[in-house]
């Protein structure tokens, strides 16, 4: 039996469908059998993130109404054998699936795959609704900016309201430069708001756009940031032990000299 | 004209307090959010709080007035009631007989003993407050990452 987690975040553009095509990438990696489900209908774009637009033939409301069996309509990942899809539909809207329906293709999956990722679409209607009732778990992504964090906030109400698991934080897109000058909030400060588990940190990355623009995952580009930040957080999601991500960079040179001795000072002055 | 020492400081300080002000105003929005309470609620506190204290005090039952205020850290429910005249003495004995009769036979008593009425005056508007605690648990929060468990 398999494990059934939703990744959700109440606003929307935080980074839900990157985090989910990127978190089946490194669980299929480590070696799962994954399964990642679009729940977005009508605005189905998992399948664009992972390359896999032109490959679909069936999608989930087919599953639903019968006109395919589940395997037909899930797509096998190009870059990774033991990773599949099943796609959104696009000409249809969110009412055309009920949570009921939605429980019942997860149930099917988690038999047959060790993690199902349901990319939940933004806001708190019928189709967040439709994401998380075949969930164990819940993921919530947020940001750190006054929206995102206020709408997880909302979202984690919900998910406990619905009886999840402990629903576990990712603070996505952190730029380490601002949150040392005091123009971002931090990890911690986020954490104080929202007091929830911290599943991990995922820095701002170009990567993340210069992937998606291909169609491929972060986590298989050894210089992405962001890609190793999604890798710890599947060893995290298998059950491992694995440090945060330590996001400052020395700067070198001159400016690190500068640097050295600004933080000494600033130590003794203030 | 900012001393040395000022400039100094300036100098070394972190750049801005931007995250501080975004933490702060989402703190208070967040408790706003968290707070749930309907109306019709408010309306029934209002009614049972009348109902409790004129047994005792006479307070002026169209002014009162029930607020969520949130200070610090707290979040509390805030009832104000002025007290009819200015005149009131809290002896903790009912002025009113029976504290189940509904209102209307209620009003038809005296709404207090001659003796409580020739007394001193008192300030009138007394507060009451009762904190609500806030709705999530604090507990959980940890800078730490978890791990999930391995499904069975």
């Amino acid at each position: 039996m398999g494990k059934v987690l939703v990744i959700t975040s109440g606003k929307g553009g935080v980074g839900k469908t990157t985090t989910t095509a990127n978190l089946g990438s490194a669980l299929a990696l480590l070696g799962n059998k994954v399964a990642v489900v679009d729940a977005d209908i009508g605005l189905r774009n998992l399948d664009v993130i992972m390359g896999l637009e032109n490959r679909i033939v069936y999608d989930v409301v087919d599953v639903i109404e019968g006109t395919c069996k589940l395997k037909q309509a899930l797509i096998r990942d190009k870059s990774f054998d033991n990773l599949f899809l099943l796609p959104a539909a696009q000409t249809r809207d969110k009412n055309a699936v009920t949570p009921a329906q939605m429980k019942e293709i997860c149930k099917d999956l988690e038999e047959k795959y060790d993690y199902v990722l349901v990319d939940s679409p933004a806001g708190i209607e019928q189709g967040f609704r439709n994401a998380i009732a075949g969930a164990h778990h819940a993921i919530i992504v947020t940001t750190p900016e006054v929206s995102a964090v206020r709408d997880a906030d909302r979202i984690i109400g919900l998910v406990e309201a619905a009886e999840l698991d402990t629903p576990m934080l990712i603070i996505n897109r952190i730029r380490p430069a601002m949150v040392e000058k005091g123009d971002m909030m931090s990890v911690e400060d986020v954490l104080d708001i929202l007091a929830i588990n911290l599943l991990g940190i995922i820095p701002d990355d170009e990567k993340v756009i210069t992937t998606s623009n291909r169609g491929d995952p972060a986590v298989l580009d050894k210089k992405s940031g962001a890609g190793q930040a999604y890798q710890n957080i599947a060893l995290r999601i298998m059950g491992e032990e694995v440090p945060l991500m330590n996001l400052k960079k020395k700067p070198k040179g001159l400016k690190g000299i500068w640097h050295g001795v600004k933080k000494t000072l600033k130590k003794r002055v203030i | 004209m900012p001393s040395i020492w000022e400039i100094m400081i300036n100098i070394f300080k972190k750049g801005s307090d931007d995250a501080d002000t975004a933490h702060d105003r989402l703190k208070l929005v967040l408790r706003k959010d968290r707070v749930k309470i309907t109306p019709e609620a408010l309306e029934g506190i209002k009614r049972d709080i009348l109902k409790t204290i004129s047994q005792y005090v006479d307070i002026e039952e169209n002014n009162l007035q029930l607020d969520i205020q949130y200070t610090g850290t707290d979040t509390s429910i805030v009832a104000s009631m002025p007290v009819k005249g200015g005149r009131a003495e809290i002896t903790g004995k009912r002025t009113v007989a029976t504290p189940d009769k509904d209102e209307a036979t209620a009003a038809l008593k005296p709404p207090k003993s001659p003796k409580t009425a020739a007394k001193k005056p008192r300030k009138s508007g007394t507060k009451k407050t009762a904190k609500k605690k806030s709705t999530r648990k604090k507990a959980a929060a940890q800078t730490k990452p978890v791990a999930v468990k391995p499904a069975v």
